[in-house]
C-alpha cells in the first residue's frame, strides 16, 4: 500500500487543535482551583495552579508555534482527537499526582484516563481524606469526557470547517441532531446543564433527607450526578453509592444514569415535543428488553446461590447492579470483593454481559452500544427471510431511530466491525490479567469493566496491581471511549510518518 | 440436684453466648472474604470515622474504615453522639471500637453488609489536621503562572498580527 508522509503543516494544523483542546481542559481545571479557594484548602489549590498554568503556557505554545494559514480537513480533526485525549491525562494527572493521594504518576494517569473515558475504576489511596478540589476534578473530568473532551471545543470554536466534524467523529459521536454542529455540541450542553441543575437538587434534597449536612448533602449531591448522568462511577467517598446507606438515595440516582445512558438525539426530541419517540426508539426498546433479560439471569445465579434470603434485597442488590453495569455507570452497592465472593460466576456473568453491550449510541455510556445490536439482530432476521422467502421478493428489514431507518450493508459492517473490536479488546484484556495471576473470571470482567468504560471492580482494580496491567486498563478505557476508528487512523498516521514516501 | 446444676450450666452458657462475642477484632478484609462465617455473629471491629454521621429517627449509620475498606455500622443515636470528629480533608476521625452483630446480607436493610452496634467506645480522639504549604509548589505554581501569562500575551500580538495583515491584504 502506497503511504503518503505527511507534511509539517498537517503537524502543525494537528498541534494547533491539540492547543486548543489543551487550553480548554486548563480553563476547566480553574473551576477546582476555586472550589479549593473556597473552601480554604490552600495546599490543594496550588496543584491547581500548577496544573492550571502547566496547561495554558503548553496550550499558549502550541498556538504560538503552530499557527497556520490552513483550515483544518477532516484527517486532521479525526488525528487530533485521540492525542488529545493523551494529552488530557497527563495533564489532568497532574493535580491528582500533587495532591499525595497516588503512589505513583502511572496511578493518576490511570484514575484520569478512567474519569475522562467516564469508566470510574480507580487507584486513588485514602479517597475519604480527599479535599474538595481535587474530589471535585475527579468528577469534572467525567462531566468533561462524557460530554467529550472536542464537543467543548467545538462549543468554543464557531466555524463550519470539515475537519471540526472529523473531530466530533473521532470522538465517537456520529450523528448530528442539528445540522449545523456548533449548534450540535450546544444541544449536547444544554441538555447536560438542565440535567445537572435537577440532578444535583434531587441529589442534595434526598442526601440531606438522608442524614448528611446540608452543604455536604449540596456538593456530593452534584458530584454524584456528574458521575451518574456521565455514566462514570466515580463517588466522593471510598465506598461508592454503599456509603449513604439510603435506599432512596440509591434510586435517585437510577433515573440519571439512565438519562446518561440514553441519546443526545432523543432527549433532543423528547425536549422538541416528540414524547412517543422514546417507545418507538429501537435503541430504547432494546435497552428495556436487554436489562430485563440479564436481570433475570442476575436474580437467577443470586436464587442459585441463595445469597439473599428475600426478594426485596435481591431486587434492590441485583437490579441496582445490573441498571448500573448497562447505563455503564459503574456505581456500587455492594463491595468489589463480594462479585466473586458472595454472588459467583453465574451471577457475574450477567453483569458482565450488560457491561459488555453497553448502552445507546450518542449518548454518554461506553460498550458495543443498542443500536449496534440492533442492527446485527436485524440483518440476522433479513438473512434468515432471504433464506425462506423466495429469490424474486424484495425484503427490506427497518428500525426505527428517530425516523425509519433501513438496514444497509454499510451500517451492517460498521456495526460488526466495532463489535468484533470490543469483543477482542475485553478477551485480550482478560487474558492479559490472567497471565498475570488473576483469575478468568475476575480478569475479564474488569477487562470489560475497563473498556466499556464501566467501573465495576471484582477486586482486580488496586493500587499493588502489576504496572503492565495498569496499563493496559488505561489503554483499554481510552479505545473503549473512543471507539477504535481514531486510534487506527493515529496507527495509520504514525506508519505514514516512518514508511510513507 | 444434678438436673439443677446442668440447668445452671446452661443458662451461664447461653448468658456467655450472648455476651461476649464469637469473634474478637475482626478486619474488614476477613469480613468481605469470609462473610458467611461472620454472618449473624458477634464480632468487634475497630476503625476510623469518616464522612457523615447520618441520623435516621432514634438510629443512624456512621462509616468506620480500618486499614483497608470503610463498613457501615448501624446504632442508636446516643452512641452516634459520642464521635465528636468523622475523618475529611480537615479532619482525622475519631477511632471507634464496635461490638455487635455482623451481616454480609443484612435482611433489615435489604441485603447490606452492615455491623448492628450493641456497643461503642472511642479509642482515640480526632482532630483537626493542618496542610502545610509546599513552598517548592508556590514557586512551580508562580514560575508557570508568569510563563502562561507571558505565552498568552505574546499569542495575542501575534494573532492582532496576523489578522492585521490579513485584513490589510498583505498576506493570503
Amino acid at each position: 500500500m502506497f503511504l503518503v508522509r505527511p507534511r509539517l503543516v498537517d503537524f502543525k494544523i494537528i498541534g494547533y487543535y491539540l492547543g486548543k483542546i489543551i487550553l480548554g481542559i486548563g480553563y476547566m481545571m480553574a473551576i477546582p482551583l476555586f472550589i479549593s479557594l473556597f473552601n480554604q484548602e490552600w495546599a490543594s489549590a496550588l496543584d491547581f495552579v500548577i496544573g492550571v498554568g502547566l496547561s495554558l503556557s503548553i496550550g499558549y505554545l502550541l498556538l504560538l508555534v503552530c499557527r497556520t494559514g490552513r483550515d483544518i480537513g477532516w484527517i486532521h480533526g479525526v488525528l487530533v482527537v485521540p492525542v488529545a485525549w493523551l494529552a488530557a491525562m497527563v495533564l489532568g494527572a497532574v493535580p491528582l499526582y500533587l495532591s499525595g493521594h497516588f503512589l505513583s504518576f502511572l496511578d493518576a494517569l490511570f484514575d484520569t484516563m478512567s474519569g475522562f473515558a467516564t469508566t470510574g475504576l480507580t487507584l486513588i489511596q485514602d479517597l475519604d481524606h480527599l479535599s474538595y478540589g481535587h474530589n471535585f476534578w475527579r468528577h469534572l473530568t467525567m462531566f468533561i469526557g462524557g460530554q467529550g473532551i472536542v464537543v467543548i471545543t467545538i462549543t468554543l470554536i464557531a466555524g463550519g470547517a470539515s475537519g471540526i466534524y472529523g473531530m466530533y467523529i473521532g470522538e465517537a459521536r456520529e450523528e448530528k441532531i442539528l445540522p449545523n454542529l456548533v449548534q450540535t455540541a450546544r444541544v449536547i450542553w444544554l441538555v447536560s446543564f438542565i440535567f445537572l441543575g435537577t440532578g444535583t437538587i434531587t441529589l442534595w434534597l434526598v442526601g440531606w433527607q438522608a442524614g448528611m449536612p446540608p452543604l455536604r448533602a449540596l456538593f456530593h449531591g452534584m458530584m454524584v450526578f456528574m458521575a451518574a448522568f456521565d455514566t462514570g462511577g466515580f463517588s466522593p467517598q471510598s465506598q461508592s453509592i454503599l456509603y449513604y446507606h439510603s435506599i432512596a438515595y440509591e434510586f435517585a440516582t437510577i433515573p440519571f444514569m439512565v438519562a446518561g445512558a440514553l441519546n443526545f438525539a432523543l432527549h433532543y426530541a423528547l425536549f422538541t415535543g416528540n414524547h412517543r419517540e422514546i417507545f418507538k426508539n429501537a435503541e430504547t426498546l432494546t435497552l428495556a428488553i436487554t436489562i430485563a433479560l440479564l436481570f433475570a439471569l442476575t436474580a437467577g445465579g443470586l436464587s442459585q446461590l441463595g445469597v439473599y434470603g428475600d426478594t426485596v434485597s435481591l431486587f434492590r442488590r441485583g437490579f441496582y447492579q445490573i441498571i448500573s453495569a448497562h447505563t455503564g455507570t459503574g456505581f456500587m452497592t455492594i463491595y468489589g470483593a463480594q462479585f466473586p465472593n458472595l454472588w459467583g460466576p453465574f451471577a457475574m456473568l450477567g453483569v458482565a454481559f450488560a457491561m459488555g453491550l453497553g448502552a445507546s449510541a450518542g449518548s454518554t455510556a461506553g460498550g458495543i452500544k443498542a443500536l449496534r445490536v440492533v442492527t446485527m439482530w436485524k440483518s440476522f432476521v433479513l438473512e434468515i427471510k432471504r433464506m425462506v422467502l423466495p429469490p424474486s421478493a424484495v425484503i427490506v428489514e427497518k428500525y426505527h431511530h428517530l425516523k425509519e431507518n433501513v438496514i444497509e450493508e454499510r451500517l451492517l459492517l460498521n456495526a460488526f466491525f466495532i463489535s468484533s473490536a470490543y469483543i477482542l479488546t475485553y478477551v485480550s484484556g482478560g487474558v492479559i490479567g490472567t497471565y498475570l495471576g488473576y483469575p478468568f473470571v475476575n480478569s475479564l470482567f474488569e477487562s470489560i469493566s475497563a473498556a466499556a468504560n464501566v467501573g465495576l471492580t471484582s477486586g482486580v482494580t488496586a493500587p499493588s496491581m502489576p504496572d503492565a496491567l495498569k496499563v493496559v486498563y488505561i489503554i483499554e478505557m481510552w479505545v473503549g471511549r473512543l471507539e477504535f476508528l481514531s486510534i487506527m487512523a493515529l496507527v495509520g498516521y504514525a506508519l505514514s510518518v516512518v514508511r510513507g514516501k | 440436684m444434678i438436673r439443677v446444676l446442668v440447668k445452671v450450666l446452661l443458662v451461664i452458657m447461653i448468658l456467655f453466648a450472648l455476651e461476649l462475642p464469637a469473634y474478637g477484632l475482626t478486619s474488614s478484609t476477613e469480613l468481605l472474604e469470609d462473610g458467611k462465617k461472620y454472618t449473624g455473629k458477634r464480632i468487634i471491629f475497630q476503625g476510623e470515622a469518616i464522612g457523615d454521621v447520618m441520623k435516621r429517627g432514634s438510629y443512624g449509620w456512621v462509616n468506620l474504615r480500618d486499614e483497608e475498606i470503610a463498613v457501615g455500622v448501624w446504632a442508636p443515636v446516643g452512641m452516634l453522639e459520642k464521635i465528636k470528629y468523622t475523618g475529611d480533608y480537615d479532619h482525622r476521625g475519631d477511632t471507634v471500637e464496635v461490638e455487635g452483630v455482623f451481616s454480609q446480607n443484612c435482611k433489615e436493610h435489604e441485603g447490606e453488609i452492615d455491623i448492628h452496634a450493641e456497643s461503642l467506645k472511642i479509642v482515640e480522639a480526632g482532630g483537626k489536621v493542618a496542610h502545610s504549604v509546599d513552598v517548592k509548589k508556590v514557586l512551580v505554581g508562580g514560575a508557570l503562572s508568569l510563563l502562561a501569562l507571558t505565552l498568552f500575551t505574546v499569542n495575542r500580538i501575534q494573532k492582532r498580527r496576523t489578522v492585521g495583515f490579513v485584513g490589510r491584504g498583505l498576506t493570503k
